[in-house]
């Protein structure tokens, strides 16, 4: 399983590390969701990503 | 967001330094399901305490290598490091609501003694459902 995404945000920490951020918001969260080729926080996940395909009709 | 080091994780500590026994080369990144989003156990907490994951639907912990914790810096409340990401493997059943993770001395589903525990940051429970996958990033600060 690939654990890098080319394209992907991250953010570089001090000691050269590169740590994946939600591809949505760019934060660094402490758990990402594996969503088709992205990783999500959970916020984003559900609120951005998987958001109810549907619209209000009268 | 809660964060402790129950008082077993903080005799490991002390067992390395001032005691002089060895460090551990390996610590291993486990889930656990027991508290809230935003509490942990208390000192008193055990491994039983935190209710882990069970050990099926691909469940398992992760190594976390010496090697792999980052350098310590400054944070709002002392002296702080991350290691690197951990990715679990794609679950293949439901883990249940998660609420947080730990860092054990055993690669061991339900064993060993846990010396750090902590909730997600965004303080938000999760559910791991069937064919999830997620990363997760270890990290404590001591405080002075």
């Amino acid at each position: 399983m690939p654990t890098e995404i080319n394209g992907h945000p991250t953010v570089e920490l001090g000691n050269g590390a590169l740590i994946t951020a939600c591809a949505e918001c760019g934060r660094l969260r402490t758990i990402l969701f594996l969503t088709k080729d992205r990783w999500f926080c959970t916020t984003c996940r559900t609120q951005g990503v998987t958001a109810p395909n549907l619209y209000p009709v009268s | 967001m809660a964060e402790i080091f129950p008082n077993e994780g903080l005799d490991l500590i002390y067992a390395g330094f001032p005691q002089g026994g060895t460090g551990p080369a390996n610590t291993w990144l486990g889930l656990f399901t027991a508290y809230t989003a935003s509490t942990v156990g208390s000192s008193a907490a055990v491994i039983a305490s935190w209710s882990e994951v069970s050990n099926a639907g691909a469940y398992t912990r992760q190594t976390i290598s010496s090697s792999s914790w980052g350098t310590v810096g400054t944070t709002q409340s002392g002296r702080g490091s991350g290691a690197a990401q951990v990715t679990f493997s794609t679950a293949t059943a439901v883990w249940g609501t998660v609420n947080g993770f730990f860092v054990a001395n055993s690669l061991t589903n339900a064993a060993g003694k846990v010396y750090f525990g902590a909730n997600f940051d965004d303080t938000t429970a999760v559910v791991v459902n069937t064919n999830d996958v997620i990363k997760v990033t270890p990290s404590w600060i001591y405080t002075g």
